[in-house]
Parts: structure tokens; sequence; C-alpha cells
């Protein structure tokens, strides 16, 4: 069963040219990113807005094309399938987007966007399809009567269930949630992650699932990725991570969930982080440089290697290299 | 003059003058489905240098609340039904829209939820920022330019020159976000309303915005008001704290009473919900979904999801029942007597 990697990303790069004016050389969003998800573990991707986790979720979706590396989904190498292969793959993976009113047609009902991936992807038909959008909607916490409404009479929350819906319409095996919860109001994120959980259970599904704050991944994450500037900068079984981060760079940002409890600590790399960043790395520096408490003078200039901490969890740091004990203990 | 008026910056904490004053404020909305009561009764004072935090859910009342207070919302359709805004020891008047331009942005800044479309897309930053200090104080781009850019840069955004240069889809919603705030520093003015400015920010942006909220408040000796879903945004910047529910505000209190000693069952929700207790092995969940605005229960409105609710609570409703000075419930757990 776990043999095969349900999706298996091998050095992805993606960059973006500027807008036009702006000669900066362009943002590189994904760079040499590696990682395989296998049926049954769910990981989560941590890090700041701006961080490339979206670009990923497109990237591992197959909804955008990397501009080097490949893309393996259930075995079929997105970049090269064929229309009959693409819709398999389309099958085998679903997107809950970011801005989920947002990926709604606001002309068409509900059951007219459920059902297009039934459509598009599986031969469901007649009285069935519309059976099939009532089961899922019910499944995810709506009435089966509300098919026949628009997007925009729907809450925050409700449209946050008819995105997981419609992403789970023609029971993919694997979905990736793009800050699945960020945009509602807290009051109501409960509702969605204990559906969440729910719904992996019922269906045997796993999870990509991609926050900016590493407490939504908490019950769900069995391994999570930390992102910053395009990179992973650690990777770690997720309460290794929380219990044992490495990089200054996860320090930092764990210490900042603190401010979901109302006082974040003044650790010296969060103080640093809130320092503007003069200007955007180089290919060769580490991108928490310039901003790491803990950097040294070789940080600059050499691309930091990934270091095996334990098994599976590994860090992408040159002071850790250099000297495991000391970013231990401030890490600690 | 009304630099005169002003606190000195150093004199932090809020005095007992008291800058705004809303009483009885009541606005609805025409709809199809029958009128919205999007705000019902709602009263509370904001001293000079003082900070107020309003938190409840989506469909609260929150930013109908927040726009009222200079008159923002057209009318018709928007209909004022009741209400008395005096700013600054003067009455704000609706539809006496000469004295009511020279508060707007001036005196009392907004901050929006979105940033990004709260400034014009097809001009760039910085004539968009030069237009308003030309409005507003008179002053030509060339003098105000290196405030200007000062300015920017106090607020965290690196590269302030490029930024001005830039159209508001060129920039992420963070910096949007510290442009906002660095117009409203700008206008230094005596009240910033901040609309949920930290939603959908990460972490460490919501951080900065709010540091930048104390910053401003610091600088300028300004009150804030400052609006959220999360208790836990406002816990860091409110001296108060006004929960709304239902159009209403249901409790109100110190920031430290309201955080160490929650009355109102919506308020005790909200708190389990920011901290994410859990509940056996799921997460808390506060159920149901906000009221209908339009067709408002004739009882407490979070009856329906309050898992404390006896019959009384559904036909009749609660007063804000007074607890300590400053400090109520609108809840008859509250009443004198009980509990």
């Amino acid at each position: 069963m776990a043999d095969r990697p349900l999706v298996e990303l091998v050095s992805i790069t993606r960059s973006f040219p500027s807008p036009r004016g702006v000669t900066d050389g362009g943002t590189v969003a994904l760079d040499d990113i590696s990682m395989s998800v296998v049926a049954g573990e769910s990981v989560g991707i941590v890090g700041d807005s701006g961080a490339g986790k979206s670009t990923l979720a497109w990237t591992i979706t197959a909804l955008l094309r990397p501009t080097s590396g490949s893309v393996r989904v259930d075995g079929i190498d997105a970049g090269r399938a064929s229309r009959r292969e693409m819709a398999a793959i389309r099958r085998t993976v679903g997107l809950v987007f970011q801005d989920a009113l947002g990926s709604f047609n606001p002309q068409r009902t509900v059951e007219h966007a459920l059902a297009t991936p039934l459509d598009n992807f599986t031969s469901v038909r007649g009285p069935e399809r519309r059976r099939t959008v009532g089961q899922i909607m019910e499944r995810v916490g709506l009435r089966a009567s509300q098919m026949t409404r628009y997007p925009h009479e729907f809450s925050g929350g409700q449209i946050q269930r008819l995105a997981i819906a419609r992403a789970l319409i023609t029971r993919p095996r694997l979905v990736v949630l793009d800050e699945p919860v960020s945009a509602l109001d807290v009051s109501i994120r409960a509702q969605i992650l204990n559906l969440l959980r729910d719904l992996a259970h019922d269906y045997h599904l796993t999870y990509v699932l991609i926050a900016s704050d590493a407490t939504v991944l908490e019950h769900m994450s069995a391994r999570t990725f930390v992102m910053y500037a395009g990179r992973i900068l650690e990777r770690a079984p997720h309460r290794e991570l929380i219990a044992q981060p490495r990089h200054p760079y996860t320090v930092s940002l764990l210490d900042l969930s603190g401010l979901r409890a109302g006082d974040v600590a003044s650790t010296p790399a969060l103080s640093a982080r809130r320092a503007p960043r003069s200007s955007r790395p180089t290919w060769e520096a580490c991108p928490f440089c310039g901003i790491c408490p803990l950097e040294t003078s070789r940080c600059s200039t050499t691309r930091p290697p990934e270091i095996l901490v334990a098994a599976d969890h590994a860090v992408t740091c040159l002071a850790y290299a250099e000297a495991p004990e000391a970013v231990a203990a401030a890490g600690g | 003059m009304i630099e005169a008026q002003r606190q000195s910056a150093a004199d932090r904490g809020p005095s007992e003058v008291v800058l705004l004053d809303v009483a009885g404020l009541t606005v609805r909305f025409p709809s199809p489905d029958g009128e919205v009561h999007a705000v019902e009764d709602v009263s509370f004072q904001v001293r000079r240098g003082e900070s107020i935090g309003i938190v409840g859910e989506s469909g609260s009342g929150k930013t109908v609340t927040c726009m009222s207070l200079t008159w923002l919302l057209p009318s018709p359709p928007t209909r004022y039904v009741t209400g008395r805004i005096r700013f600054d020891g003067k009455d704000l008047r609706r539809g006496d829209e000469r004295s009511l331009r020279a508060v707007r942005g001036r005196r009392v800044a907004v901050i929006f939820q979105n940033a990004r479309a709260a400034l014009d897309p097809s001009y760039r930053i910085g004539s968009q920022i030069a237009e308003m200090l030309a409005l507003q104080q008179r002053l030509r781009w060339a003098d105000a330019r290196p405030r200007v850019i000062d300015t920017l840069r106090r607020c965290n955004i690196a590269d302030a020159e490029g930024v001005l240069e830039r159209y508001p889809h060129q920039v992420s919603g963070g910096v949007a976000q510290r442009v906002a705030i660095a117009m409203a520093l700008l206008a230094r003015p005596d009240l910033v309303i901040a609309d949920e400015p930290t939603t959908a920010l990460d972490l460490l942006s919501q951080l900065e915005v709010l540091m930048l909220l104390e910053q401003i408040r610091d600088e300028v000796g300004c009150s804030i008001i400052l609006v959220s879903h999360d208790l836990a945004v406002v816990r860091r910047i409110a001296d108060q704290v006004l929960i709304m529910y239902g159009g209403r505000i249901v409790e109100r209190g110190s920031t430290e009473e309201i955080f160490r000693d929650p009355r109102h069952p919506y308020t005790r929700a909200l708190l389990a919900s920011s901290e994410q207790r859990m509940q056996g092995d799921r997460l808390y969940e506060l159920p149901g979904h906000t009221p209908d605005l339009a067709h408002l229960p004739p009882g407490c409105a979070f009856a329906a999801r309050c898992a404390f609710a006896f019959d009384r609570c559904r036909t009749e409703l609660p007063d804000e029942f007074a607890i300590t000075p400053g400090r109520s419930a609108r809840c008859f757990l509250s009443e004198a007597g009980h509990g």
C-alpha cells in the first residue's frame, strides 16, 4: 500500500517574472523542493505568506507546471501525462483553494459547481448526479435542499464546507487544503477542523494541509515541512517538530503561535524577523540569512546542506551543520 | 489647535476626557428578506488615548457600528433609526457633510480589513498618499515625500521608495496593510478605527500590524477602536472590550476582567475557540451559526447556540445587567440574585 507514494515531488523549482517595470530578476517561488506523500499519512506545510505554499499546492495538484523538476501523482508523471492520465490525476487529488468564495462562479448554483467535477471526471449522470451532490452536501453539514442556491447566499463557514464538498465529490485519495481556516472566524474554525478530521477517517483521505499557523496542523499532520522563501528549511514528524524545533526559523515561527495565547515571547529570532529585510536572498545564501540570530560568516555565501537530525527529521541549516549542540540549545 | 488639545505622546494610558460618545445607535437596512437589524441600541464611550476592542463573529454588527461613527453609510438605503454621536465634545450631525468631511480621514482614520481594496487600483500608491496629504493637510508632495518615506520605513516597509512607485496589486497583503497604517499615521488622527486589520494575514504580519497600532497610539496619543472576530487579537492592545452578538453589545468590561472572568456564555465560547481548547479528543466547537439579522428571535439572540439557555431566554430580551462599574453582561445569568 505504502509502496508507491501518492505524490512525489523531485527537485521542483518554479519562478515567476516580475511585474513590468520592476527589475529585480523575478521571484523564485519554489526552490528545489523534494517531498513525497504516502497514502494514510497526512502532511502539513507551514510558513509565512510569500513562502511559496500556495504555489506548492498548485504544483502538487498539477494545476501549475514547475519550471524544472518532476511531479508524479500516483505514479503518473504530471509533466508528460496524456489527457487520459491527467483526468486520472484530477480524480486522485483534490484542492480546496485558499480563497474559497472566489473559487466559485457567482452566477452558477452550488449544484452546478459541485457537479462539474462529476461531469468532467466521472460517469455519474442523471438522477444519480443530483443524489451524489446532495449526499456530499449533507456529509459536510449542509442541507441537500440548499443546492439550488448561489455562493453568495452562504456564510464564510458554509462556503468552506462547499469547497471541501467539491474537492471530495470525485472521491479523491489526496486532498490539498490551502489555508482551510485562515479566512474564517475563530469561533467556526473548530467546526471545519473537526469536520476535516472526520472526513479523513470516513473517506480514508490523505491531506496536504497548508497553514501559516502551526497550531492548525496540530491534530492532522503526521509530518510537517517548514517553508521559507521557497525552500524547505526543516521537516520532521509534527510532534517532534513542535517539541524540538532545530532551525532558527522554525523556532521563531513556533514562538508566534504564542500570539494565540495572548503573549508573544520576545525571542531574538522573533525580534530579528520584525526587522525589514533589505534584499532578496541569493541562490547561495540561506534565505533566513540577515535575520537569523545564529548566523555564521559562511551563511551568506554557502547554500546550506540538509542535515539529518534524527530518523525523518532534517534541518537545512549551516549553523546546525557546524555546531548542532549550540543551535539545539538556542532552540530548546 | 488640535495639536494643543492632544495628549503628549509620553503621557500614555487613557485620560478621563471622553473623545467619542455613542448613545443608542440603531442601524437597519432594507432587504428582500425583511429589514436587517444590523445594530440595535449600541452605546459606548472612548476616552482620549484609550483603546477599545470590539469582538464578535461576522454579522454581529461590528463593521456597521464602526462605519456609522462618522455616518459613512449612505442613507437611504441605510436607516439610522436612533443614535447620537459626540466627538471631542461636539455633536457629529448626520447630513452635515461639510463638518463630517473635516473629521473623516483627518481626525478619525479608518483602516479596513482589505487594505488593498481600500486603495485605488488604478493609481500608484505614492500618488494616492500625495492626494491624501494635499487634501487633508495642504502639503505639496515634494515637501511631504521625505516624511512619507520615513513613515513607511517605520511601518516596516524596507523598500519605501519602490512601494511608492507600485500599484496596489503589485504589493503583498501585508505591505498593503502597512501602507494603510502609514496613511493613518500621516494623518495624525485623534481616533483610529481598525476593522479586522489582521485578518487574512500570517502570524508575523498580524503581530507587526498590532505592534504598529501600538506604535501609532504611543506616538500620536490617539484612541483606537480595534475590531476583530478573535479575542486574542484585541488582548494585546485594548483597555476595554465590547463583545457584540446579533447587533447588540452582550458583554463589556476591562480586557483583564473579560479574560479572567468572562460572564456571557458567548464570551466564554469565543475564548475557548480562540485558545483552541480540546474537548475530549476533538477541538472545542461552538455549534451553529450567527442569527439572521432580518429575523432576530424575541429573546436573547444567542439562546439557540447557548448551552445554558432556559425558557425565559427564548422569549425575553435580557438587559445589560451591571456586574461592577463599567462591567456588564446581557444575560439573565448575570442578573442580580442569579448565581
